[in-house]
C-alpha cells in the first residue's frame, strides 16, 4: 500500500511540475544569476582516490591539498619555482645532504594547535613509512627531526638538486599531528600496516591552509568551508566541488550558471564558447609533453629501432599540426625539457622535412616502407586524445611509406606493456610528479622511460654523464648549460620524438576573478572571488 | 507455492555465485595489472611500494587461493575493497544505489504510463496515421542510441531551451542531505521541504524520460500486440454482441486482460534499464551505479566490477520472481509445478 | 493532406518503409565507393569543423576528414558486424536450444539455467569486460556480443521446440522412423522459422546499436575505419559541433528503426491471431 502511495505521489508530482516547467526553468536562471557571492562551485572530472596527503598522487590532488593543507615550500601563481609557505627559510650545509628549516611563527590548524617542528617530523616520517604512492618522490629523505619547536633539519641520502620542487606536492603536506595520531595515525616504520587514519583524513582535513573538508563523497561532490584560523586570504567562505564526467556537460551548466569554473575540459569544447556570453575562455601552459616512444630493441621495435628511422620519423611528423590539435598556447620543446624549466629550448615549428625524412628511410634500407603497429591508449592529454593524436600520426607517417596500423587499448593494459618494455612503438605523455630538471630525467638511457624504450646507457655514455650531473648541479646557470647539451643530443639521437607541450583549456564564468592555473595545483581556491 | 519460492531461492544463490565465479575468471583473463593501473608512474619503480600494494590486495598469491579468499569473504557478506576507491564495495554500493534505484522508479513510472496509454491508442487505431506515428515512436525507443539521445536531449532542454535544469540530482549551489533513505525525492517529502522537493523532481524529469524510453517503446509495442490478440478474441466478440461500448470493452475485458504479458516485459525492462544507466548517467553527472560501473570498468576495478554484477544480477532474479508470483495471482490458470 | 494520411494509414506502410530503409542502406553498402565524395582518411587540419556544406555535405570532422564520406562507408562495418552477431547467436541458439527443448530433462535444465546466468548480467558490462579481455577489434566485439545474444535465441527455440514436439506431424514422421536429428532439424526447425526470423530481424537493430555502444566506449574497431558508434563519440566530445556525431547518430537510428520495421511487419504477417479481422 505505501508503495502505491509513493509511486502515485511521484507521478502526481510528474505531472504538476511538467505543467510548471517553463517558469520553473526561469527560476533557476534568477537563482542562477544572483546567487550569493561568497559561495563558489567547480565542475570537475576529478581523479580522487583518498584525501590521505601521505598517499594521494592523483592529478588532481593537489587542488584539494592546496586548499587545505600548507607545505614547508609551495608554488605560486603559474611559475614553477618553489616559495616559502609554513618554512621561513632554509639553510643548506656544505655537503648539499643537509636542509634546516626555520618555520613561520603563528601558524594553526583548523584545529586551533599551533603548527610545530614536530607536526613536520611526523608528517614525513608518515609519508615515507606508509609505502603508498605518495612515498615515492621521500624516496631519498633519510633522517628528519625537531631540532626546537620552530626549527627542523632533513637528511637526504644523496645530493639532490629538485629537493625544494619536491618539498611542494602534497607528500610533504604538513599534517596536525595530535589530530591524526587520535585517529590511529602512524608514522612508525610499520605504518604501512599500521596506519588507520586515512578514513578519518578522507572525510575531514587536519591541515593548516583556508579552508577545511565538511565533506566528500566519491564521484558526487565536495564540500569546503573557511578554516576560521587561517590568517591569509580567503574569498569565498564556502566551495563546493561538483563531480561532472562529461565535459560537454559542464561547459552547459556553466553557460547556464550553474557552476563557476568548467575545470575539466579540452581546447576543442572551449572554442565554442562565445564571447560576451556568460562565461570566458582561460588557457595556460601546462608540463604535460605527449611522445612517441620508438622500441629501442631490434626484437622488439624492429624496423622502429633503426636511428636512421627514428630520425626519419622525427623529420616526417608536421608539428605545427599537432600544436593546433593540442590548442591555443600549445609549444614545441626541442626535446625532453619542458618550458618553464630550467635551460629549456623550443623547436622551430617548420622542423618537418619529408625530403631528409625520404633519405634518412632510403639510407636505412626502407625506401618502400614497412609496416608498423602504433599503440594509443583510450586516454588523453589535456583534452587531447591519444587516438586523435595516433591518427594524426598514421597519416603524417604514410608519406614516406610508414604504414602504421593503429591499435587501441585500455589505459592499464597500454601502460603495464609499456612498463615492461614491451611496446614497439607508442603514444604516450609525461605529466612530472614534481617541476623540476630531475624528474625528466627519467627519459636518459637506463632510466625510467629509458628502460620502457630499452634504450640501455651503454647507448649513450655522453648522457648519462650529463644527468648525473644535473641531478647535483644546484648553480642555476651550470646546470641550464647541462640541459641544453641533453636537449640537443636527444633532439636527434634518441628514440622518442616529442610532440607539444598541451596548453590548458578551461572555462569560467565572466565574474570570477583570481583565476590563475598551476600545473601542480590547478586553481588556488581562496584566491577565487565573484565579483558582482 | 512455497516450493516453488524456495527452489527460486536456490536457483538465486546459484547464480550469484555463478556470476561471482564468471567475473573472477574474466578477470584474470584480462592481460592487465591492477597494480599498473593504480600506482604513480615513479611509486612503480619503487619495488617496496609495489610490493606492499600487492600484500594489501593478495595479489601476491596463487590463483587458486584468491579464488578462495574471494568465496569465503563473499560467504560472509563481503564484498572486497575497490581498488579504485580504496573503500569497501558494499559501501560504495550502498551509497550509489538509492540514486540509482531512484531514477529507474522514475523511468520505469514514466514508461509504463506513456507505454501503456501509447499501446493502447495504437491497437484502438489500428493501421490509422495516429498507429504508425505511434509505433515509430516507440520503436525509436528501441532503435536510438541512448548516449547519444541523452547528450541531444541534455542540450535541447536544458542549453538551447532551458526548460529543464542541467546536470545533477539537485541544484548545485545546494548540497546534498545526508541521511534518510538516499531516495531524495522521498527524504525531501517525509521531512516537509518542499522546495527541494521541486528540485529534485525537476531534475529527474530528463534523464527519467531518456532512460524511460527505451522500456516505453518495449511495453507500447507489447501492449498493442496484446490488445489486438484480446480484442479478436471469443469473449470479447460476445461481449460485443451483446452491445456494449467499444470503450467500455477496452477498459473492463480487454485491457486487464492484455496487461498480464506486459507485466513479463515490463520486468526485462527493468533490468534494460538497470543496464542503460551506464551511458546515461555518465552524461547526466549522476551519481549513481551506472557511473560507478563505468569508472570501475575502465580502471579494471574487478571486486568493483563483480560487486556492481551481483547487484545488479541479484536485482534480476527478485524481479523475475515477483513477476512469476505476480502472474499465479493475477492469472488462476497458472500453476506452480 | 488527406492524400498522405491515406498513404501512411495503408496496411503494411511501416513493413514498406522498413524495407525502404534496409534497401537504401544495402545500395549504399555496395555502391559506397562511388557515392563517397571524398577519402574518408584524407585529414586536412585547416578544414576542421567545418559545417555541412556543398563541398563537405555532412561537415568536417575533428581532423578534418568529410563525415558524408566516412557515414557512407561506416555502413559497411557496422551492417557486417550487426548480420554476423545475429546470424552467429543464431546458429548457436536454435542449435542448443533445440537439443534442450527436445531432450527435456537434466540437459535441458543445465542449458537453461546457464542461459539464465548470462541473462541475468547486465549486458553492457558483461561486453565490455570481454571485449576488454579479448582486446579491441571488430571480430572480439562480435564474439562478445553473441555471448550475451545467443540465450534469447537459444529459448525461443527450446519454447518453440516444446510446442512442435507433441504435434501430429512430429510424432507421424517419428512413427515413419525419422531420426531424432531429422526430425529436429528437418522437421521442427522449417515449422519455427517464422518467429526466428521475426527475431532476428528485430535484433539486427540492437547488435548494430549495441556495437556502436562497444565502439562508443572505444572496444570496437580500430581508428580510423570509419564505424559509426566510433564516429559518434568523437563528436560527443564537442557536442556544439552537432554535425559531427549527429548524422553517424542518425545513420544508427535508420537502420535500427528499418530493421525494427521489417521485424514488426514480419510479425504481424506471421502470426495467424493478428491476421484475423
Amino acid at each position: 500500500m505505501m508503495k502505491k502511495i509513493s509511486l502515485l505521489s511521484i507521478l502526481l508530482v510528474l505531472v504538476l511540475s511538467l505543467f510548471a516547467c517553463s517558469n520553473n526553468g526561469e527560476k533557476t536562471n534568477e537563482s542562477g544569476g544572483t546567487s550569493n557571492t561568497d559561495t563558489i562551485v567547480i565542475g570537475v572530472a576529478s581523479d580522487w582516490k583518498t584525501l590521505d596527503p601521505a598517499r594521494a598522487y592523483e592529478v588532481f590532488g593537489n587542488l584539494y591539498f592546496y586548499a587545505t593543507y600548507e607545505n614547508l615550500y609551495t608554488l605560486e601563481g603559474s611559475e614553477l619555482i618553489p616559495k616559502p609557505a609554513l618554512a621561513k627559510e632554509y639553510t643548506v650545509d656544505e655537503s648539499g645532504l643537509v636542509y634546516t628549516f626555520k618555520l613561520e611563527e603563528g601558524r594553526k590548524f583548523s584545529s586551533g594547535n599551533a603548527v610545530t617542528a614536530e607536526d613536520v617530523v611526523f608528517s614525513f616520517n608518515r609519508t615515507i613509512n606508509l609505502k603508498d604512492n605518495a612515498s615515492a618522490l621521500a624516496k631519498g629523505v633519510v633522517k628528519v627531526e625537531a631540532l626546537d619547536d620552530k626549527t627542523v633539519v632533513v637528511n637526504l641520502k644523496e645530493k639532490d638538486a629538485s629537493f625544494l620542487s619536491k618539498l611542494t606536492s602534497n607528500a610533504f603536506a604538513v599534517v596536525d599531528s595530535k589530530v591524526v595520531k587520535e585517529q590511529g595515525g602512524s608514522d612508525a616504520e610499520d605504518a604501512s600496516t599500521t596506519d588507520a587514519a586515512t578514513t578519518h583524513l578522507d572525510g575531514t582535513s587536519a591541515g593548516s591552509g583556508p579552508y577545511v573538508l565538511k565533506k566528500w563523497t566519491p564521484n558526487t561532490e565536495m564540500v569546503l568551508e573557511k578554516n576560521p584560523y587561517y590568517t591569509g586570504t580567503v574569498n569565498a567562505s564556502k566551495i563546493i566541488i561538483k563531480e561532472i564526467p562529461d565535459p560537454n556537460t559542464q561547459i552547459q551548466a556553466l553557460e547556464k550558471g550553474e557552476i563557476d569554473v568548467a575545470l575539466s575540459v579540452g581546447p576543442d569544447q572551449v572554442k565554442n564558447i562565445k564571447e560576451g556570453g556568460n562565461s570566458k575562455v582561460v588557457s595556460s601552459p601546462t608540463s604535460t609533453l605527449s611522445f612517441l616512444l620508438m622500441n629501442n630493441s631490434t626484437e622488439i621495435g624492429k624496423e622502429m629501432s633503426d636511428p636512421l628511422v627514428q630520425q626519419a620519423v622525427r623529420y616526417a611528423l608536421d608539428y605545427k599540426g599537432f600544436q593546433q590539435l593540442a590548442g591555443d598556447g600549445a609549444l614545441l620543446p626541442m626535446s625532453f625539457v619542458q618550458d618553464g624549466f630550467v635551460g629549456a629550448k623550443s623547436r622551430s615549428d617548420n622542423y618537418q622535412n619529408l625530403e631528409k625524412a625520404k633519405e634518412l628511410m632510403k639510407k636505412a634500407g626502407y625506401e618502400k616502407g614497412f609496416t608498423v603497429p602504433l599503440t594509443a591508449a583510450n586516454y588523453d592529454s589535456e583534452g587531447l586524445s591519444w587516438v586523435t593524436i595516433a591518427e594524426k600520426v598514421k597519416e603524417d607517417l604514410a608519406k614516406i611509406n610508414i604504414n602504421v596500423e593503429i591499435q587501441t587499448g585500455d589505459i592499464g593494459v597500454v601502460i603495464e606493456d609499456y612498463r615492461n618494455g614491451k611496446t614497439p612503438f607508442l603514444v604516450m605523455h609525461w605529466s612530472p610528479d614534481y617541476y623540476d630538471l630531475s624528474n625528466q630525467l627519467a627519459f636518459i638511457p637506463g632510466d625510467i622511460v629509458g628502460k620502457r624504450a630499452n634504450w640501455e646507457p651503454s647507448a649513450n655514455a655522453k648522457l648519462v654523464s650529463l644527468s648525473e650531473q644535473a641531478k647535483v648541479e644546484i648553480d642555476d646557470t651550470k646546470r641550464a648549460e647541462i640541459s641544453g647539451k641533453m636537449q640537443e643530443i636527444i633532439a636527434e639521437n634518441s628514440p622518442y620524438a616529442f610532440l607539444v607541450q598541451h596548453p590548458k583549456s578551461f572555462a569560467v564564468g565572466v565574474n570570477l576573478e583570481g583565476v590563475t592555473y598551476n600545473d601542480l595545483y590547478k586553481l588556488r581556491l581562496n584566491e577565487l572571488k565573484l565579483s558582482k | 507455492m512455497l516450493r516453488f519460492i524456495a527452489r527460486r531461492l536456490l536457483f538465486l544463490l546459484f547464480l550469484l555465485f555463478g556470476v561471482a565465479l564468471f567475473v573472477f575468471i574474466l578477470s584474470h583473463l584480462v592481460p592487465s595489472d591492477p597494480v599498473a593501473a593504480n600506482l604513480s608512474q615513479s611509486a612503480l619503480n619503487n619495488p617496496e611500494i609495489v610490493a606492499a600494494f600487492k600484500e594489501k590486495w593478495g595479489l601476491d598469491q596463487s590463483l587458486f587461493s584468491q579464488l578462495l579468499l574471494y568465496f569465503q569473504h563473499l560467504l560472509t557478506g563481503d564484498l572486497g575493497t575497490s581498488i579504485r576507491t580504496g573503500r569497501p564495495v558494499f559501501d560504495d554500493l550502498m551509497q550509489f544505489f538509492p540514486a540509482t534505484l531512484e531514477l529507474s522508479i522514475v523511468a520505469m513510472v514514466i514508461a509504463l504510463v506513456l507505454g501503456i496509454l501509447f499501446g493502447t491508442i495504437s491497437a484502438i487505431f489500428r493501421n490509422k496515421a495516429i498507429d504508425h506515428i505511434i509505433r515509430t515512436v516507440s520503436i525509436s525507443g528501441v532503435s536510438i542510441p541512448s548516449f547519444w539521445f541523452a547528450l541531444i536531449m541534455l542540450n535541447i532542454f536544458s542549453s538551447v531551451l532551458g526548460i529543464t535544469p542541467g546536470p545533477g540530482r539537485i541544484d548545485t549551489r545546494t548540497t546534498t542531505p545526508e541521511g534518510g533513505t538516499g531516495l531524495l525525492l522521498l527524504d525531501s517529502f517525509i521531512s516537509g521541504n518542499f522546495q527541494l522537493f521541486s528540485d529534485v523532481a525537476m531534475h529527474l524529469i530528463l534523464p527519467g524520460t531518456v532512460l524511460g524510453f527505451f522500456t516505453m517503446g518495449l511495453i507500447a509495442r507489447q501492449t498493442r500486440s496484446n490488445l489486438l490478440e484480446v480484442l479478436s478474441m471469443d469473449y470479447v466478440r460476445t461481449a460485443r454482441s451483446k452491445g456494449l461500448k467499444e470503450s467500455a470493452i477496452i477498459v473492463k475485458h480487454a485491457i486487464s486482460n492484455a496487461m498480464i504479458p506486459v507485466i513479463t516485459v515490463a520486468g526485462i525492462g527493468f533490468c534494460n534499464l538497470l543496464g542503460g544507466m551506464v551511458l546515461v548517467e555518465n552524461i547526466f553527472a549522476w551519481p549513481g551505479i551506472g557511473q560507478y560501473a563505468y569508472l570501475s570498468a575502465v580502471s579494471l576495478d574487478f571486486p568493483a566490477i563483480c560487486g556492481v554484477s551481483l547487484l545488479i544480477a541479484f536485482i534480476y532474479v527478485v524481479i523475475n520472481l515477483l513477476i512469476d508470483i505476480l502472474y499465479g495471482v493475477i492469472d488462476p490458470r497458472v500453476r506452480y509445478e | 493532406m488527406r492524400k498522405f494520411s491515406s498513404f501512411i494509414s495503408q496496411k503494411g506502410f511501416l513493413f514498406k518503409l522498413g524495407l525502404f530503409i534496409c534497401a537504401f542502406w544495402i545500395i549504399v553498402v555496395i555502391f559506397a565507393p562511388l557515392i563517397a565524395t571524398h577519402s574518408t582518411t584524407a585529414q586536412e587540419l585547416s578544414i576542421r569543423y567545418q559545417q555541412p556544406s556543398f563541398s563537405h555535405f555532412f561537415g568536417t570532422d575533428e581532423l578534418g576528414r568529410d563525415v558524408f564520406s566516412r557515414v557512407m562507408y561506416g555502413s559497411r562495418i557496422s551492417l557486417s558486424a550487426g548480420i554476423i552477431t545475429v546470424i552467429i547467436a543464431f546458429s548457436f541458439g536454435i542449435f542448443f536450444g533445440g537439443i534442450a527443448g527436445y531432450k527435456g530433462g537434466k540437459v535441458d535444465e543445465v542449458m537453461m539455467r546457464f542461459s539464465e546466468l548470462i541473462m541475468a548480467f547486465p549486458p553492457l558490462i558483461l561486453a565490455m569486460v570481454i571485449a576488454a579481455a579479448l582486446g579491441p577489434s571488430i571480430i572480439n566485439s562480435v564474439i562478445a556480443m553473441a555471448i550475451i545474444w545467443w540465450p534469447n535465441y537459444a529459448r525461443l527455440m527450446r519454447s518453440l521446440v516444446i510446442s512442435l514436439k507433441e504435434s501430429e506431424y512430429v510424432t507421424a514422421s517419428r512413427v515413419m522412423g525419422a531420426s531424432h536429428i531429422r526430425v529436429l532439424f528437418l522437421e521442427i526447425l522449417p515449422n519455427s522459422f517464422g518467429p526466428l526470423l521475426v527475431m532476428a530481424t528485430l535484433d539486427l537493430g540492437n547488435a548494430i546499436l549495441m556495437f556502436s555502444g562497444l565502439s562508443f566506449l572505444g572496444l570496437g574497431t580500430q581508428p580510423p575505419t570509419p564505424e559509426w558508434g566510433s564516429m559518434v563519440s568523437d563528436g560527443a566530445k564537442v557536442i556544439q559541433n552537432w554535425w559531427v556525431s549527429t548524422f553517424p547518430g542518425l545513420a544508427i537510428f535508420s537502420i535500427s528503426i528499418g530493421a525494427n520495421f521489417v521485424g514488426d511487419g514480419l510479425r504481424d504477417f506471421l502470426d495467424p491471431k493478428l491476421q484475423k479481422e
